[in-house]
């Protein structure tokens, strides 16, 4: 046989001579399928868009366990030490349809507990003394049945599901899909489109895309709403838009080399502040962009191939990124080793501050001549608009029995403001976040 | 603005740059269609590890459309 088929993708393994030949005994529309997978020859950009029809229906399944780990008890005022603990369960189909259709489907289950920062204050020494030099995070309760006065703990249940179809033609492909997600407190609905076409032999792929989401936000739980945000409290239909645009062109460099370049732009409208979070005021808009790079290569010698990503990121909100990735594919006969390591590093929101209350030199604003608030119009100590940097390792190991394949997975990450470069003009935050995350899985091809 | 023209511009004379590169023919293009080479080999992993870092930082996005948002704090 001419062609090998792998993962919805068609490796040519001879001469295209040898190719035609034998194509003339296929029947119309298996030809025409060969002939775009064959042609292209290259790996599809991420779902939902792929340039080859899938030759294969894949089947799949993963459980996920995600683990925050304990606070410090010296960066806790009060509340629980312990973090989030999420169980996730995926699923997954993705099948031909003919010789121009495919679908995909894919769900997504959560169940979240545990206790999350609600906001940060000055430590308090006793006899009315303040150290404004050590931030301490006050935490909500960890779970309905633990509270911190009355601050209840989150227990939360989340699905996602979407559907997304693709039609393929000589040359490209164009795809659409619809979303839907569920909390208790949270409803999102968003859509996409999405197009590659072939360039330059084949051998360059520009691919486009369009994606929006309507997102309602709400308190479902009367119990949580004693940990609702109190600068910023949610209106009636509250919500939030996201519009976003991306374009890429990947290029075949060699046999063994492809690369991929792209930008994309996003801007957000709504109601953008954290609903728990007690002092968080957030503009109603930002934009942002990114720009994208991705290299992959090929090492014969190793029966591998080395995958590098590196993105900018910038927002009006102030906040630049720049996130490093790097893995390594390692087949070894039927198993395959992936190690891993990523690095994120952020710049801060140009509203955050460690103490959303009190002013940078430690006056209270309810001491600052009467002012609320006076010097801000937007504020937040949430860690996440800090400045800071992570890192994050990876290791994943795929047993090949076909027709299954067996999937292990384990990622620790840590974030902390001694990861980013240079000095930093903020207090560092108490609650930065470490977890790990352990992923068990199968795909099932045929 | 100015940053995402000069994105746009070097993005395109990128491409273009790209364009002069020598041909690989159909036939050497083996190893580039091998599973390990795609730009996201295992897409549910991928997904995840998406939403998380959505929950947990102040960035997103790239190559590719947004989905919608969720809840997460």
């Amino acid at each position: 046989m001419v062609l090998k088929q792998q993962a919805g993708v068609v490796a040519v393994t001879k001469p295209i001579v040898t190719m035609t030949k034998i194509m003339k005994k296929q029947n119309a529309s298996s030809r025409l399928m060969a002939l775009s997978a064959a042609a292209v020859a290259l790996p599809g950009i991420s779902a939902p868009v792929q340039a080859a029809a899938p030759t294969e229906t894949v089947i799949g399944y993963r459980y996920t366990a995600y683990n925050e780990s304990t606070l410090d008890a010296d960066d806790v005022a009060s509340g629980d030490l312990g973090r989030y603990d999420i169980n996730v369960n995926q699923w997954s189909l993705l099948t031909p349809i003919g010789a121009h259709w495919s679908l995909a489907v894919n769900i997504q289950d959560e169940t979240l507990s545990g206790a999350s920062p609600w906001y940060v204050q000055p430590k308090e020494l006793g006899d009315d003394t303040i150290d404004y030099n050590t931030p301490q995070v006050v935490m909500s309760g960890a779970s309905p049945g633990s509270e911190n006065g009355n601050i209840i703990g989150i227990d939360e249940h989340r699905t996602d599901a979407s559907v997304a179809t693709s039609y393929y033609y000589t040359g490209g492909s164009i795809s659409g899909n619809l979303a839907f997600s569920t909390e208790d407190d949270y409803e999102s609905v968003s859509f996409g489109l999405s197009t590659e076409r072939e360039f330059d032999k084949k051998q360059t792929v520009v691919a486009t895309g369009f994606s929006y989401s309507d997102d309602d936000i709400f308190y479902e739980d009367e119990s949580r709403i004693v940990k609702r945000n109190t600068s910023d409290p949610l209106p009636d239909n509250a919500g939030k838009t996201n519009a976003s645009f991306f374009v890429s062109a990947s290029r075949i460099l060699g046999p063994n080399n492809i690369i991929l370049g792209g930008i994309s732009f996003a801007t957000k409208e709504g109601h953008l502040s954290d609903a728990y979070k007690r002092f968080d005021k957030r503009p109603q808009e930002k934009d942002s962009y990114t720009l994208n790079l991705s290299y992959r290569h090929y090492v014969k010698a190793i029966q591998g191939a080395w995958h590098f990503d590196y993105r900018y990121y910038d927002d009006t909100w102030g906040v630049v990124s720049n996130t490093f990735s790097v893995a390594l594919y390692k087949n070894w006969e039927k198993l395959q080793i992936v190690p891993s390591m990523r690095y994120y590093g952020q710049s801060a929101a140009n509203f955050y501050d460690i103490y959303a209350l009190y002013r940078k030199d430690g006056i209270p604003a309810s001491e600052n001549n009467g002012k609320d608030y006076a010097k801000w119009n937007y504020y937040s100590d949430d860690a996440r608009l800090s400045d800071y940097a992570s890192f994050a390792f990876g290791l994943k190991v795929v047993f090949k029995q076909k027709p299954v394949d067996w999937v292990l997975g384990l990622e620790y990450y840590m974030a902390d403001e001694e990861f980013l470069p240079g000095n930093s003009d903020y207090l560092a935050h108490p609650g930065m976040i470490q977890y790990t995350r352990f992923t068990f899985g199968v795909d099932h091809r045929f | 603005m100015t940053k995402r023209i000069v994105c746009v511009v070097a993005l395109a004379a990128a491409i273009s740059m790209l364009q002069g590169c020598a041909d690989t023919p159909v036939y050497k293009r083996g190893n580039l269609a091998k599973p390990e080479m795609g730009w996201a080999p295992d897409p549910m992993e991928a997904g995840l590890q998406k939403h998380i870092y959505f929950a947990k930082e102040a960035s997103s996005g790239g190559a590719e459309a947004a989905g919608g948002g969720c809840g997460c704090n």
